[in-house]
């Protein structure tokens, strides 16, 4: 194998694809349910509607949190072999960055880190794109090079158009909700894409 | 103006931007200038459509006319072709004298009918009132009457250009444009029709008409250039005419501190306005692939006043270096007279043959600095201006030798920063005078500021009427920070006349550029003059 | 061979570049170089109320931010309400005001006081800085583009749509505009405003001219509107009567003198115009006296009443919405009924502040939706006021 520590980097960074859509699909279906059942807040705490909405989040939460892990790790693995790799690793830690402030904050501050948060995720699709696209390069695999530049213009737009929910949200707090899920709607198929090129390139790399 | 788009409104910018994107991706190469000159004339059209029709008369003219004189010397070579055999010497000397007074007289029609336009707009009601001034004082009844004129946008500019053209035409330094929309294009082109730079046919007009990429780097640049021209003109100039407005409001009640103070604050303001405009225009033009000449080479910093003419509005220098001075010193009468000088007694001697040598250039000189002062405007003070730089510049080449021997007898070495400074510093007082009648609403106003400059200081009073002109001390503050980034620029650029801040900012780390270009336009944002708080100064040579 | 590489990198450094910069804009505009007032705070909260949770909405100028305390009506008569309002509002204003309620709240009564169409001419219409008061702290919306569209010359529409364009230059009033700025901070991070835009002076008036306010029980005389004036306000009302919704008008008392009485004389007109459409108009002003308002005490300036004043029309007017009217009033959540108490508390809080101020001291004192407020009402309690009229 001439890129074992890519292969490792990007054989988890298809992991935490995975997770993530997990962790969206899963807070996609408690926001619809609280959404379908008409209140714009949290049920009583002694329901079990409560706690069954608890129960999503907190799983949903629980694999946004190794889907992140894991990529740190992926992408500090794979840096050793292909440059690209380290600015996807500094947008992971900026993503996180803002998080962190986005759960200590509220109103405008928070819209604005959310929506900081979203390019930087964006970005460090890209730059993994990017590096496996190089990578591709040097082994010469001209369907991962094709495919790697579809990706981009795909990631793009499709989080491009969560980015404008965001930021939308920001002015009609009143849609605010459905704007969100749409926008998981999008982010879903934006990690669905990352996915699908991570697992062609996972095996490109093996097989190299 | 149909609607507010001057440089410096988020309406140029979006205007900017629609040409660019139409002009890239325009299919047809060939035809690109077509985007160019559809956005010129639709830019003309919506700042003075009204008076449209100037512009178009001496584009017509000019186009008409320079195809005339070529043609005329094209068919002139041809017989000349045809008889080199039959005729003689003389004959044919006889002919091409004859020729080349047709083609004189030819070009000679279009500098009258179209100098004759921007004469009559901008000077009739000062010759008229100066007329009515001198025959009150005698006593006559006549007056003549005065006349509601307006100046068509850029007359100044484009009757220059167009006749500069015209006269390369003559001199067959340059072929007649055979596209009339072409030459509109080149009288018209959007970035410089407000306020130059006076361009060459030769130098702008292949970049007008060949087709350019995209290029992201010349964008980059082009970019950079306008943010920097913004600076210098929301930030530095447009805050500093606050002051210098309210001044010239009522500027017979001022003291002479106050004066003085507005005098060196309209230095600043002047520089800041004029490059930053001409910054904007370069940077729009360099974003289509096209360089424009730079009319500014850090003026401030001249050591004479001969080498701030260099430096300073630098097109429309060339443009009289090489229209009116090189033809008026190397006219048969001034060689004449230099050579009849060198015959007398007087131009034998040391002193009187290098005047007989110079004569002719300083002169010229003269009679150059007299036309620039009148473009300024129809005004006494204006004819003062330009007869204060001529006489300088023109006793400084006379006495040029004296000064040399000066210096040497003092020992004094040219490169001595101490030495440097002073004519530095000598060369600003020079420039300062010549503000004041600028500044001053008449030529008397103006010779009362100089006196006031030595006798009407008053330190107290000046102070209590500065703190009342409109900028606090935080506005005083902004002018300063931003007048030392644009001295630090010049420093640096005049250190390195090889290459430019851009090319030396390009070395620099994406980081570094990032925050140097983040700072620069979010301290437009922030510390610009715009918008109804404020009175946006229009550019000091719009009036043009 | 790197080729691709260097123009997505470059499109991603050039596109970083102009978010920056598009982020920083949208930071100062929102929070730090906006001509953020007590205007701002009141229109910002009527926004961060839940949707559909008021039952009635109050549109007006300062006549009635100053007169109506949300909070008391709330805790002596059960409904919610927020005070929709600002400073000199104009007729335009008015319409747009009543348009986002409706888009927003849904409320079961919406009550506009007239000050907006008694002026003696329309030059408050073309008001730029009471136009921009209002409009400058609206969120973009269809209602605020087709107000910009209609009514604003092109040459200015930049600045609607981009406050920062008018505003950049308030940098030179820092530090005196932090407080304000951090109050507005505060309220986005709190989520909803404590007085609901009440707004008041803690200042008992001390008048140079007489009061008129014991005429105007009698007083029926009626001056016609200005035309354009009353043109907005047909429009008003032919638009009310589209959408069905359920409008009144009212007139807050005033400290009336001969000056200001052709004031009441069009009040009484816009009564009969109003009443002749089926809406009703309660001329408060002119029942001042029976309401209880002391032209002595009730005042803080000549156009608006202080807290003493204010308690009173609250009180008569809530009475008159929940019985005259018939108001429906919807149930509220636990959460709800937790941060209603919170904004009684705070009003009761507000009243014995005030009522300190101008019992013990000369001074003069603003008292709204401020930092530096809402700090001072920590000291005072926040029990029911018992009034002793």
């Amino acid at each position: 194998m001439k890129y074992p520590n890519a292969y490792s980097g990007v054989k988890k960074l298809f992991t935490s694809e995975i997770l993530n859509i997990i962790s969206a699909v899963l807070m996609f279906v408690a926001v619809l349910l609280a959404l379908l059942d008409g209140k714009s807040k949290l049920p009583d705490v002694d329901s079990a509607q409560f706690w069954s909405l608890a129960a999503f989040v907190l799983l949903s939460a629980a694999t946004g949190i190794a889907a992140f892990i894991i990529q740190i790790i992926g992408l500090n693995q794979a840096r050793r072999d292909e440059w690209y790799f380290n600015k996807a690793l500094y947008f992971v830690i900026i993503c996180m960055v803002c998080t962190l402030v986005m759960t200590f904050t509220a109103g405008t501050v928070n819209s604005i880190f959310a929506a900081v948060d979203e390019v930087f995720t964006l970005l460090v699709n890209i730059y993994a794109i990017l590096a496996i696209f190089t990578l591709a390069e040097y082994l010469k695999d001209t369907v991962i090079q094709k495919t790697g530049k579809i990706m981009i213009v795909v990631i793009t737009v499709l989080f491009g158009i969560a980015l404008i929910l965001q930021i939308a949200a920001g002015f009609v707090p009143r849609k605010a909700e459905i704007l969100g899920v749409i926008k998981s709607g999008f982010e879903v198929l934006g990690y669905i894409a990352c996915m699908v090129y991570f697992g062609m390139s996972k095996k490109m790399l093996g097989q190299s | 103006m149909l609607f507010n788009i001057s440089y410096t409104s988020l309406n140029f910018i979006a205007f900017v931007l629609v040409t660019m994107f139409v002009y890239f991706l325009f299919p047809f190469k060939k035809y690109k200038w077509t985007v160019l000159l559809a956005a010129s004339v639709f830019f003309y059209a919506v700042i003075g459509y009204k008076l449209a029709y100037f512009i178009l008369f001496t584009t017509l003219s000019t186009y008409l006319i320079a195809l005339w004189i070529e043609r005329v010397a094209s068919n002139s070579k041809k017989l000349l072709k045809e008889k080199k055999k039959e005729w003689d010497r003389d004959q044919k000397k006889k002919y091409k004298n004859k020729i080349k007074t047709q083609k004189r007289l030819i070009m000679a029609l279009c500098l009258v009918l179209n100098f004759g336009i921007l004469a009559f707009l901008k000077y009739y009601n000062f010759f008229a009132g100066s007329l009515n001034d001198v025959l009150g004082g005698f006593g006559f009844s006549f007056s003549a009457p005065t006349l509601n004129l307006i100046l068509p946008l850029g007359i100044s500019f484009y009757t220059f250009q167009s006749m500069g053209y015209i006269v390369d035409v003559y001199r067959e330094k340059t072929e007649a444009q055979k596209n009339p929309f072409k030459l509109l294009l080149f009288v018209s082109f959007f970035p410089q029709i407000i306020q130059g730079p006076i361009s060459i046919y030769d130098q702008l007009a292949h970049q007008l008409f060949e087709p350019h990429d995209f290029n992201f780097s010349r964008m980059k640049h082009g970019m950079e250039l306008i943010v920097w021209g913004f600076f210098k003109k929301l930030i530095i100039a447009d805050r500093a005419y606050i002051l210098i407005g309210a001044v010239e409001n009522n500027y017979a009640d001022y003291s002479g501190t106050t004066l003085t103070f507005t005098i060196l604050l309209y230095a600043v303001q002047l520089y800041a306005d004029f490059s930053g405009g001409i910054d904007i225009s370069r940077g729009v033009a360099q974003i289509f692939g096209i360089d424009m000449i730079d009319n500014f080479k850090r003026p401030y910093f001249s050591r004479s006043i001969n080498e701030y003419w260099r430096r300073w509005h630098i097109s429309l220098g060339a443009w009289m270096k090489n229209y009116v001075f090189y033809p008026v010193a190397m006219s048969n009468l001034f060689i004449n007279a230099s050579k009849k000088m060198k015959g007398t007694r007087f131009g034998k001697t040391a002193a009187g043959a290098h005047i007989a040598k110079v004569l002719p250039t300083s002169v010229a000189s003269l009679i150059v600095f007299l036309i620039v002062g009148v473009w300024h405007g129809a005004d006494w003070k204006y004819v003062a201006f330009g007869v204060w730089n001529g006489v300088i510049i023109m006793l400084s080449i006379l006495m040029q030798p004296l000064f040399d021997g000066v210096v040497d007898r003092l020992r004094i070495s040219r490169k001595n920063p101490v030495f440097i400074g002073f004519q530095i510093f000598r060369t600003l007082l020079v420039i300062l005078v010549g503000y004041v009648f600028d500044v001053a609403p008449s030529f008397e106003q103006g010779m009362r500021t100089i006196g006031l400059f030595f006798t009407g200081q008053n330190l107290a009073a000046g102070y209590a009427e500065i703190t009342k002109l409109g900028l606090g001390w935080r506005d005083y503050l902004i002018l300063l920070l931003a007048s030392v980034v644009v001295l630090v620029a010049s420093i640096i650029q005049e250190r390195h006349p090889d290459t430019t801040i851009r090319a030396m900012l390009d070395k620099k780390s994406y980081v570094f550029r990032f925050v140097v270009l983040y700072i620069a336009v979010m301290s437009i944002v922030i510390f610009g003059v715009y918008g109804s708080g404020y009175n946006a100064a229009d550019f000091v040579y719009m009036q043009f | 061979m790197m080729k691709y590489q260097l123009k997505v990198t470059r499109t991603i450094k050039v596109s970083l570049f102009l978010l920056a910069i598009m982020v920083s804009c949208l930071v100062l505009q929102q929070f730090f170089l906006r001509n953020v007032d007590h205007n701002s705070l009141r229109i910002e909260g009527f926004y961060q109320e839940e949707t559909d949770s008021l039952d009635v909405v109050f549109i007006g100028a300062s006549d009635i931010y100053t007169s109506f305390m949300p909070g008391r009506a709330y805790e002596q008569y059960g409904f919610t309400s927020y005070l929709l309002a600002s400073e000199s509002i104009t007729s335009e204003g008015i319409k747009t005001a009543i348009k986002e309620t409706v888009r927003t709240q849904h409320p079961g009564m919406i009550v506009v006081e007239a000050n907006a169409f008694l002026y003696g001419d329309s030059d408050n219409d073309v008001n730029e800085a009471h136009i921009h008061k209002f409009f400058d702290n609206l969120p973009m919306s269809e209602n605020k583009l087709d107000y910009i569209q209609n009514n604003v010359p092109v040459d200015q529409r930049w600045e609607y749509y981009f406050p920062l364009i008018k505003y950049h230059g308030l940098w030179t009033e820092y530090p005196e505009r932090l407080h304000m700025i951090a109050s507005n901070l505060t309220l986005d991070m709190r989520g909803f405003n404590y007085l609901k835009g009440f707004r008041t002076t803690a200042h008992v008036l001390q008048p140079d001219k007489p009061c008129l306010n014991s005429k105007l029980a009698e007083e029926n005389e009626e001056l016609d509107l200005d035309p354009k004036l009353e043109k907005r306000l047909m429009d008003l009302l032919d638009y009310c009567d589209e959408q069905k919704i359920n409008l009144m008008f009212v007139r807050a008392p005033h400290y009336v003198t001969k000056d200001t009485y052709n004031r009441v004389k069009r009040s009484n007109k816009m009564a009969s115009i109003v009443n002749s459409r089926g809406y009703s108009y309660y001329t408060l002003e002119n029942d001042a006296q029976r309401i209880g308002i002391d032209e002595k005490r009730d005042f803080y300036n000549v156009d608006h009443m202080n807290v003493y004043g204010a308690i009173k029309f609250t009180d008569y007017l809530s009475e008159k919405i929940l019985y005259r009217e018939e108001l429906k009033v919807d149930p509220l959540s636990d959460e709800q009924k937790e941060n209603w108490s919170e904004v009684v508390t705070a009003t009761n809080q507000l009243y014995r502040y005030c009522d300190d101020i101008m019992t013990h001291t000369d001074a003069t004192k603003g008292a709204q939706e401020d930092v530096y407020t809402l700090l001072k009402l920590g000291d005072y309690s926040g029990a029911p006021i018992e009034r002793k009229d």
